[in-house]
């Protein structure tokens, strides 16, 4: 401590906001190299969309079709849920996505599953 | 490809509904949503008074599923001549959809809706829950009969389930809102009732059985109506176990009744008659038929197919409607693929004297259209509720049109039009012969008034529109329209006379009687034009003077100050009948008249008026007095012979 007491002493005051300056950025990309050895998961890039996205978007898509095709979609979508999640209401939230008639056919790809 | 199907659904229906066969609705397609949002699932109902009350779901602009927040649930109502500023009636944070609405019979609204915002989260946790994990369930508002809205509250979900929606409600005899709903544990779903009772939500109970009494599990959509006699007619469907139909009286519901057996069907409707045949029509998938049961003496008949060319609608919601009139007829509409053109337009056939009528068809080559609905009202006209894109801005528009109760083809030799819904004459179009250049069809609507003439008239609650707008004769036409007794009382009938409605001012114009029949209670105008009448008279003010309390002695002494409530003085007949002073007994029994006139009712100055009943040997107990003039009530006092 009576180290550096002396080493600033000695230092000229005029230039002593410039070595804290210096040391600072030294901190900040001794930081980042080691995030960056350490977290890779940090690298930018286009986030994965998650599962329920996923089935929004299988259900815009299917309701988008023409009715008659419609029951044949969201089954399919039943059974995508089913394999995902086990927790019920969890599956039921998603099959909702088909209301306001394709519901019940959603349901049946979850039995399926 | 759905754009005539709306359009079409509305004139088919509407033009089956009315006296005319090839009849189609002559009034013009009104836009009634404000707003840049899609409009979807209208329903409307009409009150004692004959005003429409409507609500609907609206849709972010491209919101193509039932998803995230949603600018939710809006009402309007029709005064007889427009509808008022749609009012957003949901507070959701969450998605909210699929209304239903009743009136009771003290005119207060009810309304019930599927509401994400109060719903069970999917995760567990408590609401809010994060987005697209919440599940729906059923909320409930209602609107007094002077336009108070109630806070929103939700219903019941059932002990064993985690969410509740497709909710109907319908009015019972006692006055309660009932309400139908599915309600699910993920994997089955049954339909359940609930109803308002002392202040609570009774305990929901599982409805959805088949005729064995088995609970069905595959259940999520039910329709229901109300008839006259208060019993709630509903039909549920089963992708299993098919149709099945109950009625409930009482609170007690009937036996299960499997009205068809395919399960291959969907889009299931009902209609009621005002004496309780029921017409049930369903879609059936594999075949693309519309299908018709229905009881006649409470008998069911064989299922009559319709159609074999019917179409679904956008969003997979009923494309066809039945509804019923004061005649027991019935009127089932469809949308049907029209291969000329790419687009659906709609078919419909009536019901009339115990024969399903050809098919009609209406085709206006309109834009595209959805979520098509018909309503009656009080006076058999047919309201017809659909949404319509708009093709310069790709928004979904909530349409309204009226089919009017009575519609006519009238021939260059004239004839008469009357509109009679419930068998009761309302208003007789007389045309003579020569006053049309070409045979024209001609409407009459009876329905509410707009509003009062004025606070000094008394204003008879029934407008009459007369159409098509513009329609003129060489010679006037002549319109009789007839009153009741109870209608005019407080009012001075002899002055009784007509109004013509300014649309754009909001203003009555009076005109002139060309004759009158106060012993009949009915009065002639003249037509030079068609538009909206309404009939009024000066309101009459009564003050009694005397009797202030008990009656003592054996002569009952009355007095009593009767004017216009303008102020003006009433200027009476040089006739005795004209003011009648009548003493009734507690059972409504006339025991004594008095006629104006010496020893009768005399009048002093101008608007004063006394006399005195002998009551000698008269029992102690209740009586009234009561003020008739020109055989109209004008005004009543109660008092107690001792």
């Amino acid at each position: 401590m009576n180290k550096l007491k002396m080493i600033y002493n000695k230092t000229d005051k005029k230039h002593l906001g410039i070595i804290v300056l210096a040391q600072s950025v030294l901190l900040i990309l001794l930081l980042i190299a080691l995030v960056q050895k350490n977290a890779p998961s940090f690298t930018i890039k286009a986030a994965e969309p998650t599962f329920s996205e996923i089935i929004t978007q299988d259900a815009k898509t299917c309701l988008s079709l023409d009715p008659e095709s419609r029951p044949v979609c969201a089954r399919t979508a039943g059974i995508k849920i089913a394999g995902y999640t086990s927790v019920a209401t969890e599956r039921l939230a998603e099959c909702l996505k088909f209301r306001p008639y394709y519901v019940h056919d959603c349901q049946l790809g979850l039995a399926q599953q | 490809m759905f754009k005539k199907l709306l359009l079409s659904l509305i004139l088919l229906l509407s033009a089956g509904l009315i006296f005319s066969q090839d009849a189609n609705a002559l009034g013009n397609p009104i836009k009634i949503s404000n707003s840049s949002n899609d409009v979807a699932f209208p329903q409307t109902v009409a009150d004692s008074k004959g005003y429409l009350h409507s609500v609907w779901m609206e849709l972010n602009p491209g919101q193509t599923i039932f998803l995230g927040l949603n600018p939710g649930i809006y009402y309007s109502k029709w005064n007889g001549d427009t509808w008022s500023t749609p009012l957003k009636i949901s507070e959701n944070t969450d998605f909210a959809a699929n209304p239903s609405i009743a009136v009771d019979s003290s005119d207060t609204v009810h309304v019930t809706w599927d509401d994400n915002t109060y719903g069970n989260c999917a995760d567990g946790n408590p609401p809010p829950c994060r987005p697209g994990s919440s599940l729906p369930v059923a909320a409930y508002k209602t609107r007094s009969s002077v336009g108070v809205w109630s806070a929103v509250s939700t219903l019941p979900i059932p002990a064993g389930t985690v969410s509740n929606r497709n909710a109907r409600i319908a009015i019972n005899s006692a006055n309660e809102p009932n309400v139908f709903f599915d309600a699910t544990d993920v994997y089955n779903d049954s339909i359940y009732w609930t109803r308002f009772t002392a202040g609570a939500w009774t305990t929901p109970q599982i409805i959805s059985l088949n005729e064995a009494g088995a609970t069905i599990t595959d259940s999520q959509w039910v329709d229901v109506k109300n008839d006259n006699a208060g019993n709630i007619h509903l039909v549920y469907w089963s992708w299993t176990q098919s149709l099945h139909y109950r009625k409930l009286t009482n609170n007690v519901f009937s036996t299960p009744f499997k009205v068809n057996d395919s399960g291959n069907m969907e889009s299931t409707k009902l209609g009621a008659t005002p004496a309780g045949e029921v017409f049930i029509t369903w879609y059936q998938v594999y075949d693309t038929s519309v299908n018709v049961r229905w009881t006649q003496g409470g008998v069911w008949q064989l299922p009559v197919a319709l159609t074999t060319s019917a179409q679904r609608s956008h969003w997979g919601y009923p494309i066809m409607g039945v509804t019923t009139d004061s005649k027991e007829r019935a009127h089932v509409g469809w949308g049907e693929y029209d291969t000329s053109d790419g687009l659906v337009d709609l078919k419909y056939r009536s019901f009339v004297a115990g024969t399903w009528q050809t098919t009609q068809d209406v085709d206006l080559n309109n834009n595209n259209a959805d979520t098509p609905f018909v309503y009656p009202d009080v006076w058999d006209n047919q309201h017809f509720m659909w949404a319509e894109k708009n093709p310069s801005t790709n928004v979904w528009e909530l349409m309204y049109r009226v089919n009017e109760g009575t519609i006519q083809t009238v021939p260059t030799t004239g004839g008469t039009i009357t509109a009679n819904p419930f068998n009761i004459n309302q208003v007789t179009l007389t045309v003579p012969s020569g006053a049309l250049a070409a045979a024209a069809q001609i409407g009459i609507q009876v329905g509410p008034v707009p509003e009062s003439v004025s606070p000094t008239q008394v204003t008879i609650p029934k407008a009459y529109t007369f159409r098509p707008d513009g329609l003129t004769f060489s010679t006037p036409a002549t319109a009789r329209i007839f009153y009741t007794t109870a209608e005019v009382a407080g009012a001075d009938e002899t002055q009784l006379k007509p109004w013509v409605w300014d649309s754009l001012t909001s203003t009555w114009t009076a005109q002139t009687v060309t004759s009158r029949s106060t012993g009949q209670n009915w009065m002639d105008i003249s037509l030079s034009h068609f538009s909206l009448y309404g009939i009024s008279a000066p309101r009459i003010v009564v003050e009694w003077e005397k009797p202030t309390k008990e009656v003592k002695k054996d002569s009952l002494k009355y007095s009593f100050e009767m004017k216009y409530a303008s102020g003006d003085n009433i200027i009476l007949a040089n006739d005795p009948q004209a003011l009648k002073v009548i003493l009734k007994n507690s059972e409504g029994n006339i025991l004594q008249t008095q006629l104006l006139g010496k020893k009768g009712v005399e009048q002093h100055g101008k608007d004063e008026f006394s006399g005195k009943i002998n009551i000698k040997n008269y029992q102690s107990g209740n009586y009234t007095l009561e003020v008739l003039l020109n055989d109209s009530f004008m005004s009543s006092k109660d008092l107690v012979i001792e």
